[in-house]
């Protein structure tokens, strides 16, 4: 069957394709997750045929029936933790934080180097834009790659010149860049400037006016600012205030700082703010504290969670209750 | 081979097995809820009362007796807790009367019903009339009983390959229509 000539009505008519969208047979949601990424050109078509199953399926939408499952699943499982041993969660949490930890050490270095923050005229730029809560893979022309957090846009010219490879970053990425010493690699993010040669390193940019900062993974980086300059070595991070101009260096947890491309959700000593933003970013939810208990230091980290898991372990280590309405969490003091 | 992995899990379930339970969960939960909407068709309502459901199974698993087949336990079981909802909301009628709210809608009717906002919903309704009763049918049987094309063609006495030529052309009607009414639309905002 030559799928590339169906249009939707064809898509959303053939039985394994029906199969793979109502997610009755494993084999099927394998052929067609394949399928469409092999042949991203079809993917409008591709919607237009899941929306029509949705239309004449009677059925509960996906995400809402994700959303059902997890609430069924820490029903169930939440209540046997409580009935054995409340404080054997806290366990797994330092133990898996402790393994995450030792998999994913690696290094960090940052050079100085004077850069005039001017993009070359006439390349056609493109973007790569993450609403909140939806996190992506960004595989540029030279080979380099490039995970985009949520929350964050990615501009980047359709074609690197021959002499260096620039991008700008709203935002958190984590990139991994190919090793080419002709065409150094240059990420502009706020008032800094990060060159590398092949690398791989992560810059948390969300609010320029305020921080931004380079974590270095592996290879060699440079970052300056209009008047200051930094090296770093491996598993250093080079914060900036933009209110003070100044650079910061400091050492880095691998896990809080790079976790959250391998969809981890890590907080250390988070006050309710960091919490909020991750939640925020990580799952699109805004978070709002109505509990009197305003001083947060938390600890926890959760891997390919639900938004309710992670609000539902808060609330038991904190005390609290949530009621959720419109992507809205409220948190108010537990009764 | 099916059924027999099922009966092994309600066995599981009611040694507490979670991951059985689960599973029992995700098999059966959209058939319930396609069931549960033809029932009344109130997506909150039918979404709380088959957590309800699975609740009530996981708090009495060890008390649960051997069921031949879940699907049909679950959905007499959901029927039944549809009907007491309906009871609670509608206080002032007889228990007659709500045997008559139940089971009413037509298969259009439901699918109009599942559209959120009225604006999609009239859209749908244009579309939908734009299909012969015929077609119609066809559909309904593809995705609402969710039969394959064979089972299809045995029912209507036709070829699989007319069948599916039949869908085909009814989503291409419906699709076509759909676009240049939200294209309206999208011109008007």
């Amino acid at each position: 069957m030559d799928y590339l000539n169906y249009k939707a009505e064809d898509f959303a008519a053939d039985e394994s394709f029906i199969a793979y969208h109502l997610k009755r047979d494993p084999k099927a949601v394998a052929f067609w997750e394949n399928w469409g990424r092999l042949n991203p050109e079809k993917l409008d078509e591709i919607a237009a045929a899941e929306r029509l199953i949705d239309m004449l399926a009677i059925r509960l939408a996906q995400d809402e029936f994700d959303l059902e499952k997890q609430k069924m699943q820490s029903f169930i499982t939440d209540r046997q933790v409580i009935a054995l041993t409340p404080a054997r969660k806290n366990y797994y949490w330092s133990l898996a934080a402790s393994i995450f930890l030792i998999l994913s050490i690696s290094v960090t270095f940052l050079y100085k180097q004077r850069f005039q923050n001017t993009p070359e005229l006439a390349v056609e730029w493109l973007k790569h834009e993450n609403p909140d809560g939806k996190k992506s893979r960004v595989r540029l022309p030279d080979g380099s790659v490039i995970v985009l957090n949520g929350g964050s846009t990615l501009h980047y010219p359709k074609s690197f010149s021959s002499k260096k490879r620039e991008l700008k970053l709203d935002g958190e990425a984590y990139f991994s860049v190919a090793h080419d010493a002709s065409r150094p690699f240059i990420v502009h993010a706020g008032a800094l400037n990060t060159q590398v040669l092949g690398t791989e390193f992560n810059i948390s940019a969300y609010d320029p006016d305020k921080n931004v900062s380079v974590s270095l993974v592996r290879g060699k980086v440079k970052v300056t600012t209009a008047n200051d300059q930094v090296m770093l070595m491996p598993g250093q991070k080079v914060s900036y205030d933009a209110s003070q101009k100044t650079l910061k260096e400091s050492g880095f947890d691998i896990e809080s700082e790079t976790g959250w491309k391998e969809d981890k959700l890590v907080f250390k000593n988070a006050d309710f703010a960091a919490v909020a933003k991750g939640i925020q970013r990580t799952y699109g939810y805004k978070l709002i504290n109505q509990s009197p208990d305003k001083n947060w230091n938390y600890n926890g980290t959760f891997h390919q969670q639900s938004v309710i898991q992670v609000i539902e372990n808060i609330c038991f280590s904190k005390h609290l209750k949530y009621r959720i309405n419109n992507k809205i969490i409220y948190l108010s003091a537990e009764k | 081979m099916e059924n027999e992995t099922e009966f092994n899990d309600w066995y599981r379930i009611t040694q507490g097995d979670e991951k059985a339970f689960m599973r029992l969960y995700e098999t059966h939960y959209q058939a319930l809820y396609s069931f549960g909407f033809r029932v009344y068709p109130d997506k909150d309502l039918i979404k709380d009362t088959i957590q309800e459901v699975f609740f009530e199974l996981w708090a009495k698993r060890t008390e649960l007796s051997v069921v031949q087949n879940p699907k049909a336990y679950l959905a007499t079981f959901l029927k039944r807790k549809i009907l007491k909802e309906l009871e609670k909301k509608y206080i002032s009628l007889s228990p007659e009367h709500i045997q008559s709210l139940v089971f009413e809608r037509s298969y259009e009717d439901l699918l109009i019903e599942q559209q959120t906002d009225s604006a999609s919903r009239d859209q749908l309704k244009k579309s939908l009339e734009r299909l012969t009763p015929g077609q119609l049918e066809i559909i309904r049987l593809k995705y609402y009983e969710q039969l394959d094309y064979e089972q299809i063609a045995e029912q209507l006495q036709l070829q699989p390959r007319t069948v599916y030529n039949k869908v085909s052309e009814a989503l291409k009607t419906l699709r076509l229509h759909l676009k240049v009414l939200s294209s309206l639309l999208f011109f008007l905002f």
